[in-house]
């Protein structure tokens, strides 16, 4: 995935014998090539590969290398370089790739010499997936990729791989852990995006069932475990659900699962700290990094909560029944409130249209969003069946990682659907390479809430900014059904559900592209519960007319 | 707990794998007294005094162990402990 340039053409030349083989996909724009490559390695588990050349060709990839950075993605860049005999000359195209990305990747090489070539290229796909996912990238000036062919006998690069071996967990830690779980009044379990990597979820609800404890997810711990259970509280932090917020905030001991407590989720890390933690984590640099734990077990998420199943004695008191009641009695009030509010609003809801699209497609539909409103709705309202089916920016929050990882996540998985969530500003930033849907046969739906507005930062401006609105309206919008005729896909602008309904039914049965221009009021789009900046998770706004505290007794 | 330490820090490689290094250390939270390195057969060695809270040196020892070019993080000699600090740092 990738867009050619100089520097990079003999590398391209040496693909034209395997060109069956290996599938070379022509983007518009390397930052679609970075995402799709970051989409495509979440679904396919294995790297996604971008390629660009040197000077702006990988400066275009930085972003997407960043953006899988922050959300653990396995992806590998190769970029082309000038050759080596120029290095520190300003020669044309030439960019210290090395420096710019050395703080962002999770490995990275510049090859010197035609004999590392190989070895790095190896070293950087295998360290991409390996132990906790990330993205590596390999400089490759030009005078290395026309050098004669070295001999390689799948030598590597000296890297310690020994860090990467999953750690047994400690079995000690692990009986600390069920104990501190037992004696636990209001247990909780916060599942990140570690457990679909580990394949954790039938542990994790396991778990839940043996403790009586509530699942709370982060965004991308929304990817690992089925809403439809009914443990599953679903997301917590900033925009997350009520029951979520009340069920991490109410925690005493909080078992934490592949997930770095990012401060979107917890909110305010004070009252975070007074609760006893217990963090399984692969990574070791995470285990205390933003919080102190009492205690830290490193290894895969399976390992240890099969290993903690074994050893805790399951607990069903009155107390724990009663709180999650408690639980549910806010879920209940929650969507009870959501119902009144739809009241509110002139035209379509964004939380029915996503409960609309989520019924016409099949379970397994993997949903992509963009950055925005539209994706905190989704964080909300959008139902996940099957886990590994929700792919975010959720760590960097990059406006325009919607459609072209709509495109990776097709480019992986062929024989699925996929929706893309997004939001008209987030649409423009990326809607370039919305050719490759034809180019490639890579169909998907594409929802865009349209509310004319960069409305997230809208809404911090009316609530926190007392209404100064600057550079947030859109003037007005291009004409989207253009756009969407320019690269010969449908367009279609529901005006009620029913329509809506129809139109995304026609795609998935005829397995075609589909442009859903979904006209929001750009007033009334505010996403709540919202749990402002520094707030505790307690201190969140509901909905109006939802008139119950988050705080346990 | 205020930790003064010297850390060594082993990678293969030479000044590009240095400077990963060194992306780490520029953001952890601690006040870098001295440091030195040294590059042999294919390896840089590279030591560093630093003081600051116990658990920032251990982000950084911890960060600086997670990349898969380092070999290896030592403090040497012993760390020295103590409960405030003895001097009024500011830190970055
Ligand atoms: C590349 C990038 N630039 C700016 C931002 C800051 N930002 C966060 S949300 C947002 C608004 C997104 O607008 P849109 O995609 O229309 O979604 P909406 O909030 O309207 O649903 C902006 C500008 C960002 N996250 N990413
Ligand atoms: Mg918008």
């Amino acid at each position: 995935m990738g867009v050619i340039g100089g520097s990079i053409m003999p590398l391209y030349d040496a693909l034209y014998p395997y060109r069956e083989e290996i599938e070379v996909v022509m983007f518009k724009h390397e930052q679609g090539a970075a995402h799709a490559a970051d989409a495509y390695g979440r679904i396919a588990r294995k790297p996604g590969v971008m390629v660009a050349t040197s000077g702006p060709g990988a400066t275009n990839l930085v972003t997407g290398i960043a953006n899988a950075y922050m959300d653990s993605s396995p992806v590998m860049a190769l970029t082309g370089q000038v050759a080596t005999e120029v290095f520190g000359r300003d020669a044309f195209q030439e960019t210290d790739m090395f420096g710019v990305v050395a703080p962002i990747t999770k490995f990275v090489y510049q090859v010197k010499k035609p004999e590392e070539a190989l070895p790095a290229v190896a070293t950087a796909y295998k360290v991409a997936s390996m132990g906790r996912p990330g993205p590596t990238l390999v400089d490759l000036p030009r005078d290395i990729q026309v050098a004669k062919k070295t001999e390689w006998k799948g030598e590597l690069m000296p890297v310690d791989f020994s860090k990467y071996a999953t750690a047994e967990p400690n079995l000690e830690d692990v009986r600390k852990a069920a104990e501190l779980l037992e004696k636990a009044e209001r247990p909780a379990i916060l599942v990140g995006g570690g457990v679909y990597w580990a394949n954790a979820w039938e542990e994790v609800l396991r778990l839940a069932e043996y403790m009586l404890a509530p699942v709370i997810t982060t965004l991308p711990g929304k990817n690992s475990v089925p809403f439809d259970h009914p443990l599953v509280m679903g997301p917590a932090g900033m925009h997350g659900r009520a029951e979520a917020d009340a069920a991490l905030a109410n925690a005493d001991v909080v078992l934490a699962v592949g997930t770095r407590f990012s401060d979107r989720t917890v909110g305010r890390f004070d009252e975070m700290r007074e609760k006893v933690i217990i963090h399984v984590d692969l990574d070791a640099s995470e285990l205390g990094k933003n919080l102190p734990t009492a205690v830290a077990i490193r290894g895969d998420a399976k390992v240890a909560l099969r290993m903690l199943l074994d050893v805790v004695k399951s607990v069903d008191s009155e107390e724990r029944r009663e709180y999650l009641s408690w639980l549910q009695h806010i879920r209940k009030e929650f969507e009870r409130a959501m119902k009144e509010w739809e009241r509110d609003f002139r035209g379509l809801v964004p939380w029915k249209v996503l409960k609309t699209v989520r019924r016409s497609v099949p379970s397994d539909t993997i949903a992509v969003t963009g950055v925005g409103g539209h994706q905190m709705w989704a964080e909300i309202h959008w139902d996940i069946l099957v886990p590994g089916t929700f792919i975010t920016s959720a760590g960097l929050g990059t406006m325009g990682f919607g459609i072209p990882a709509a495109l990776g996540a097709k480019l992986a998985a062929r024989d699925r659907q996929v929706v893309c969530i997004d939001g008209d500003g987030s649409f423009q930033m990326t809607l370039n390479n919305l050719s490759l849907v034809r180019d490639y046969d890579l169909p998907f739906i594409e929802v865009i809430f349209d509310n004319r507005a960069l409305m997230l930062v809208k809404q911090w401006q009316m609530y926190l900014y007392e209404r100064r609105i600057i550079a947030t309206e859109f003037k007005e919008n291009p004409d989207f059904a253009k756009v969407a005729d320019a690269y010969n896909i449908e367009y279609r602008r529901p005006e009620s559900y029913e329509d809506l309904e129809r139109y995304v039914e026609w795609a998935v049965r005829n397995g075609e592209p589909l442009i859903l221009d979904v006209l929001l009021d750009n007033e009334k789009d505010v996403v709540l519960p919202w749990v402002q900046p520094g707030k505790w998770l307690t201190q969140a706004i509901l909905p109006p007319g939802m008139d119950v505290s988050l705080e346990w007794r | 707990m205020w930790v003064e330490t010297r850390l060594c820090v082993k990678v293969f490689g030479g000044l590009d794998q240095l400077t990963r290094v060194l992306n780490i250390a520029r953001r952890g939270k601690v006040v870098y007294r001295g440091m030195e390195a040294r590059f042999e057969d294919g390896h840089a060695v590279a030591c560093m005094e630093l003081e600051g809270k116990a658990e920032e040196v251990e982000w950084v020892m911890k960060k600086m162990s997670a990349l898969p070019e380092v070999l290896s993080v030592e403090p040497r000699p012993r760390r020295v402990e103590f409960e405030d600090p003895l001097t009024e740092v500011v830190l970055p």
